[in-house]
């Protein structure tokens, strides 16, 4: 079920450029699961269209996402107050895989910059499930906010700063699964990684989104089917079915 | 009591509050944010006779007051629409207007006849489109062209036929003569405007497409002046739309001489925008004590 719904913001903080933003919005909060979206609605003015943007945690009726300035609509969102109501829409998307991830099963989780807030809550339900994780995280500059939270959710937890995170992976994996989201070149090399191993690999992608709907066909990711759109048959793919040189 | 019933093209609206093509799906997208009963009729995505892969991306493209688009009618064909989309649709109390698509004459003829035997209350002939290379918008430029190939569909179809014109000419009046001397039951307008944006980091075009269609308040004024030039210049009622977002946006196409209007991209600001506008134009009405919507259509 998707909902538009009206939320107000209770914590909003900037750790070194990370902008943790909580929301009090409990049917969303209900609804959603890992490597799902959301659409942030601007103030309206200059910017009409929301800005997709991944849950990067929940706790009962509050939803957090984690963002980076990356142009004037995030800038606009680093000024909201707490007390401040926006709109969002979701939850959407469909999400990471993991229903068959139990105790038995070791699984990597790799992300680069932002793209490891939703991997936060995948991780989460990755603990509630039993399974054992690993955790890379790569990223350009110190990003401890960002990597703290994974702590006792993992067995092991490895970050790259200014590298590549694909150096840090083991020779000899033997992961059911690997669930990635970040730059696309690193993720590619996640691929190729995960494909020399003959490990199933999922990635999360992103591409410029209108409606976050599925109704106005904007944004296409090319894959082995032919064009598919990241809002709804993404943002999540088995990184086989991707063409990634397109 | 107040009336909001229209009449578009012999077919009578419970309301002049319809969505623009390509911006609703197929309408089962947004049931979840619209009372799809309460909306006078909903444009279907743009459909072609053979499914259509569409453009590159990047498809879309934030500008200010508006946006770009470069879907170039990514589409599954009309048989697709026709067996998975429609029956969905027959359940609502609201008219289905369905866009048709070509690259040629004889592309238009075709997928007209794949909705022979269809139940269709009207089609949108849309020769406007800024996203395909052949046909589309060429059609839409030349009046000559306009007409033959409304001709063409009038003659095939077995509901009327409302051609949907682009702004990107010199004269709008006359193609919506020329779509009239084809037969015509009705003209919609604005298609998008032209345009383009340019990443001066990247030193490229944002679409894949280089240029697309602008949407969204950007293009208000351009698109109510084009319904009063056509509401002056021939005998057909007008489904508007450019560009709005408020109901007193959709007074003004009223005024300027639209029958009924359509809301495009404000859907994606606001997904139940189209219920708001609606509300808003009953309080209108009451407060300036108009007891028939059609009282204030084409009073300037
Ligand atoms: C499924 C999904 C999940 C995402 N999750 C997160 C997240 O958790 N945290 C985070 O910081 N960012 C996330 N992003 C990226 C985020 O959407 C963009 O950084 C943001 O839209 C940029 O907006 P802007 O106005 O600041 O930038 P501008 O460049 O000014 O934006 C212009 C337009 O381009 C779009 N756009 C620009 N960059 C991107 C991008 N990378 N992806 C999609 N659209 C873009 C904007 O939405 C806007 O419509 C996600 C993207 C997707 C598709
Ligand atoms: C993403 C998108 C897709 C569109 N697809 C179609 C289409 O398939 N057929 C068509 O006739 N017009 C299409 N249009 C044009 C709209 O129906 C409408 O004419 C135009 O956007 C102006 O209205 P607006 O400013 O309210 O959006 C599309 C517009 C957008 C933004
Ligand atoms: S954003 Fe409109 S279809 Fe995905």
């Amino acid at each position: 079920m998707k909902i538009h719904e009206t939320a107000t913001i209770k914590a909003h903080t900037n750790k070194s450029g990370y902008y943790n933003l909580s929301l009090y919005a409990p049917q969303i909060a209900k609804a959603a699961k890992p490597g799902q979206f959301v659409m942030v609605y601007l103030d309206k003015g200059e910017h009409l269209l929301p800005r997709p943007i991944s849950i990067y945690d929940i706790k009962e009726d509050i939803v957090t996402l984690v963002y980076v300035e990356a142009g004037a609509g995030t800038k606009a969102m680093t000024k909201w107050p707490i007390g401040h109501s926006i709109k969002i829409l979701g939850p959407l998307g469909n999400g990471f895989t993991i229903d068959l991830l139990g105790e038995r099963e070791r699984v990597a989780v790799i992300g680069g910059g932002v793209g490891a807030a939703p991997l936060f809550f995948l991780t989460e339900a990755l603990y509630r499930q039993r399974a054992k994780v690993d955790i890379y995280l790569g990223f350009r500059d110190d990003a401890s906010s960002l990597v703290k939270p994974f702590e006792g959710f993992a067995d092991n937890i490895k970050v790259d700063i200014g590298g590549f995170v694909t150096d840090m992976l083991p020779p000899n994996p033997g992961y059911s699964a690997i669930l990635t989201c970040g730059p696309i070149p690193m993720m590619k090399a996640v691929a190729d990684y995960a494909h020399s191993h003959n490990m199933p690999c999922q990635v999360s992608l992103e591409e410029r989104m209108a409606c976050g709907l599925g109704a106005c066909k904007g944004c296409v990711v090319k894959t082995m089917v032919g064009y598919q759109l990241c809002c709804d048959d993404g943002p999540v793919w088995d990184s086989k079915e991707v063409k990634w040189d397109a | 009591m107040h009336s909001l019933k229209v009449n578009l093209a012999g077919v009578e609206l419970k309301n002049p509050i319809c969505t623009a093509s390509g911006t609703f799906g197929s309408g089962h997208e947004y049931a979840p944010f619209v009372n799809l009963n309460r909306l006078g009729a909903i444009t279907v995505k743009g459909v072609s006779h053979e499914p259509w892969e569409g453009n590159p991306p990047h498809r879309t493209a934030e500008t200010y007051g508006g946006m770009l688009n470069a879907v170039g009618l990514q589409n599954p064909s009309a048989k697709a629409f026709i067996e998975e989309d429609l029956p969905f649709l027959r359940k609502y109390d609201t008219k289905v207007i369905v866009n048709l698509c070509g690259r040629s004459l004889e592309d238009y003829i075709a997928v007209t006849e794949d909705f022979a035997g269809v139940d269709i209350d009207l089609f949108e002939l849309n020769i406007s489109c800024p996203n395909v290379k052949a046909g589309g918008m060429a059609m839409g430029t030349d009046p000559r062209a306009a007409e033959a190939v409304t001709k063409a569909v009038v003659a095939r179809a077995k509901s009327p036929i409302i051609v949907k014109l682009s702004p990107n000419v010199t004269d709008i009046a006359s193609i919506a003569k020329a779509c009239e001397a084809g037969g015509a039951a009705g003209i919609s307008l604005i298609n998008s405007v032209l345009g383009m944006k340019i990443d001066i980091y990247k030193k490229k075009p944002v679409l894949g497409n280089i240029v697309g269609g602008l949407s969204g308040p950007a293009i208000k004024p351009i698109a109510v002046r084009m319904v009063y030039q056509v509401a002056k210049s021939v005998n057909l009622p007008i489904l508007g739309m450019g560009g709005i977002a408020t109901w007193e946006d959709a007074i003004e196409f009223i005024m300027a001489g639209a029958t009924a209007v359509a809301v495009g991209m404000a859907n994606f600001t606001n997904p139940s925008i189209t219920m708001e506008i609606l509300e808003g134009i009953e309080k209108f009405m009451a407060k300036e004590g108009i007891t028939d919507i059609n009282q204030i259509k084409g009073i300037i």
